[in-house]
């Protein structure tokens, strides 16, 4: 379990989060939503150390990781996938894959591409085009790909739906479950609440930097978020 | 009064002050990465030079062809930077600056390469010493009181805010392409200026005075004095100048004497870079 | 005899060529994984080159020389990366106007330095007994095109290669997925610093080493950079022969000091007209 407490964070003077308090299980969808600028790519950021950290804690399974060097985060069996599909460019798919599995040895690398390649077969096909000649779509399986290299035991998606149309969207949510169902746990960032919510096993809402509402999907009955949220589209 | 030795140290911190607040002027007012600005420096010194020596015109006309000249090379450096951004521009100009030497160096039937113009006259009313030291720290003044006016003017505020945020301030409406164009030709005009200053006060000139050591020198005294301090390149220079006084009590060959001051001076550079990058009285940051 | 002068042409261009292609693509390294301008990588190529003169004169034997001097080489780009570049970076991202200030610093630093050590005669490396002038030529071919495809290489299949490759496309995305970023961009430097050892190696053996050369080595290195493409190795490698080419044929037509303002009338077109160069991508807002 990923436990944050009391976190305050933000960008040198600028504060983002006050005091933010959530849980996110291994074996769970955690969504964290809210309007824009409520901070929620902020804790995404926090616990891989992208931005400052003025106070709280961060612990995975009791060990504590707050403000650990962001590229050790990956040993502690988390994956972060960024906001905006961060591909390597001008590395093929292949390796922007691979790039995934630093940790691993020879044979366990070719292990995870051919279970990455199952998963996402038509990157399979791609595998050795320059990942900035995919689609939006395609992009974003090569950095869920690369991030599932690992065999993480949490990822952590900020806004995979961002810029994807509604099937792709459906697309990277079903997948999202299956996942859980092979023991890998998401904490999601979403600015489309109605769709992540539904496969959602707890829902934290954030509002101004602070956790304002949390709950299962008993909460989405709530007027705050009905109003707020799930208006509209 | 004044020994000869403290008056020339007078004239040359004055020169290059006035150079060196040209720079201040467009890079920490302007936000202009203006790294070639040793070459605007060196047109107007040859640009005299050349109109009083082999032409024979008036003096008047020389410190006016300074200007004059040294005001069209930055208009030439604006039209080269006007489509790049960043350390792209940084590098631009400093091009220029290369390409001004280049051009010094291979031109001999205008400006006898290598060898430099020599027997460049003073105007007779500052022949002495103490007047052109006088001459020079008038024309300081005259160009701080100058350039600080537009500062704190309409203009002035545009510049700033075009420093801090280009693309705000072109949302805005204002032209900002219009003003870095104003702003250069003028920090153009004053650095020739400064220029026909030297080239009268030193009477001889070549390719060497306007390279890449006198650039970075230059630069190194309005980023120790303070981005966004008008003073503070002035103290920046003066600092330069005053370091063969401290020299004085170690004991250095004396041939290795230039280096060692150069030496200094960067590593003092660096060291605010570093440790203090806003300089001694400045107020501004770049790159935020 | 036209055909003598053109192989005589062909051959300056090839020599030349891949000389500073080499050490173009040490530049274009550094900046690609480090998003640092590296002009002082001039100073790197020719303190390299005075360490391998001096080791030489010491009378070190050949190979020890090298060693000495590639050592020397690596010294360089470590201090230069530890005490200057990291320390510009906040939170993994550079200061991009203090980066340029500060590697110019560098260069002129690196060459007063050199100056106050070795003096500003000309010091020449003879290797007259033992090699040709034609084996000192295919030397300068061979190591020059053979390292640069080492590095290719090296870039294309190798972890820190491909590590490499990933910090420079984005270096936030490559700390994410486990990459110690500030570990290869030490590496890149290193790197560089290496090509930079052997490119002053190879250039002590054909020119004279002077002090100043330290920023004609990096103004033609850039040149070439600009013109191939800023963030392009093939880029960098063909770029530098083609500037080769304009400069010798027009030394050749015209005089050997104009050799330089045709390149700069070059990169100015270049500049001017299509700032990315030949093969550079388009100039986004680059991830930092």
């Amino acid at each position: 379990m990923l436990q944050i407490t009391n976190l305050h964070a933000g960008y040198e003077q600028l504060q983002i989060l006050f005091g933010v308090n959530c849980e996110a299980k291994f074996n769970e969808i955690t969504l964290l939503i809210g309007p824009n600028g409520a901070g929620k790519s902020t804790v995404l950021k926090s616990i891989f150390n992208l931005v400052d950290i003025y106070d709280g804690q961060i612990r995975v399974d009791r060990r504590e990781i707050t403000k650990i060097p962001t590229y050790e985060c990956i040993q502690h069996g988390l994956a972060y996938v960024p906001q905006g599909r961060p591909i390597f460019p001008n590395l093929n798919v292949r390796e922007n894959i691979e790039l995934g599995g630093l940790l691993l040895g020879r044979s366990l690398l070719h292990e995870r591409v051919e279970y990455v390649f199952h998963e996402f077969p038509v990157l399979a096909l791609k595998a050795k085009k320059p990942a900035r000649s995919l689609s939006g779509g395609q992009q974003q399986m090569v950095v869920l790909a690369r991030a599932l290299m690992p065999s993480p035991k949490l990822l952590l998606l900020d806004e995979p739906s961002l810029g994807l149309s509604p099937v792709m969207m459906q697309g990277i949510f079903e997948k999202l479950v299956e996942l859980k169902k092979q023991g890998i746990g998401t904490l999601l960032v979403e600015q489309n609440a109605k769709a992540a919510s539904a496969i959602a096993d707890k829902i934290y809402l954030l509002e101004n930097g602070q956790v304002v509402l949390s709950g299962g999907r008993e909460i989405l009955a709530h007027e705050k978020i009905k109003r707020v949220h799930l208006g509209g589209v | 009064m004044l020994s000869p030795y403290i008056l020339n140290l007078i004239v040359l911190i004055a020169i290059y002050g006035i150079l060196a607040m040209a720079l201040s002027f467009v890079i920490g007012h302007g936000g202009v990465l203006q790294f070639g600005h040793v070459a605007l420096f060196g047109v107007g010194a040859y640009a005299s030079a050349i109109l009083t020596t082999t032409y024979s015109f008036s003096f008047s006309i020389g410190f006016l062809g300074a200007m004059a000249f040294g005001g069209i090379g930055a208009c030439m450096l604006g039209m080269l930077i006007r489509r790049v951004r960043g350390d792209f521009m940084a590098l631009t100009t400093f091009f220029f600056a290369f390409a001004f030497y280049a051009l010094v160096l291979n031109v001999p039937e205008l400006t006898r390469g290598a060898l430099g113009i020599p027997a460049i006259a003073r105007p007779s009313i500052v022949m002495s010493l103490p007047s052109y030291a006088i001459a020079s720290v008038v024309t300081l003044v005259v160009v701080y009181l100058l350039l600080t006016r537009i500062l704190h003017s309409p203009f002035g505020l545009v510049m700033g805010a075009m420093r801090d945020d280009e693309l705000g301030a072109r949302v805005l409406g204002k032209n900002t392409a219009h003003v870095q164009r104003v702003a250069l030709v003028l920090s153009g005009m004053i650095a020739g200026l400064a220029g026909a200053l030297y080239a009268h006060y030193i009477g001889f000139i070549d390719p060497s005075s306007f390279y890449l050591g006198d650039l970075v020198i230059i630069v190194a005294a309005v980023v120790i004095g303070g981005l966004g301090s008008l003073p503070g390149s002035v103290i920046g220079i003066a600092i330069y100048f005053l370091i063969p006084e401290v020299l004085r009590f170690i004991n250095i060959p004396t041939e290795t004497f230039g280096a060692v001051r150069q030496i200094i001076f960067i590593t003092v550079l660096l060291l605010i870079i570093l440790v203090r990058p806003k300089g001694i009285l400045g107020k501004v940051l770049l790159d935020t | 005899m036209t055909t003598t002068i053109a192989t005589q042409l062909a051959l300056t261009i090839l020599i030349s060529g891949s000389l500073f292609a080499l050490s173009a693509v040490g530049f274009t390294l550094v900046y690609r994984v480090t998003k640092i301008m590296h002009v002082a990588h001039g100073v790197v190529v020719l303190g390299s080159g005075y360490a391998f003169w001096w080791a030489l004169q010491r009378g070190a034997s050949a190979s020890f020389a090298v060693a000495f001097t590639i050592a020397v080489a690596l010294a360089m780009g470590w201090c230069i990366h530890t005490f200057v570049y990291e320390r510009l970076r906040t939170r993994g991202k550079i200061a991009i106007t203090m980066s340029l200030v500060a590697t110019v610093a560098l260069l002129v630093l690196g060459q007063n330095i050199l100056l106050a050590l070795f003096g500003s005669s000309t010091r020449v490396v003879s290797f007259s007994k033992q090699l040709s002038s034609a084996d000192i030529h295919t030397l300068i071919v061979g190591v020059s095109l053979v390292s640069i495809i080492f590095l290719g290489m090296f870039l294309r299949w190798s972890r820190l290669g491909k590590r490499m490759r990933a910090v420079a496309d984005n270096s936030i995305a490559a700390e994410v997925v486990g990459i110690d970023s500030a570990r290869v961009r030490l590496s890149a430097i290193l790197l560089s610093a290496v090509m930079g050892g052997i490119v002053g190696i190879l250039y002590a053996m054909e020119f004279n080493l002077d002090p100043s050369m330290g920023s004609e080595i990096a103004i033609r290195s850039f040149s070439r950079v600009l013109i191939g493409g800023a963030g392009s190795l093939p880029g960098a490698i063909f770029g530098s022969f083609l500037i080769e080419g304009v400069e010798d044929v027009g030394a050749f037509f015209y005089s050997d000091g104009l050799k330089s303002v045709f390149s700069f009338v070059i990169v100015f077109l270049f500049l001017l007209l299509r700032p990315r160069g030949l093969f550079g991508r388009k100039i986004r807002k680059e991830d930092l």
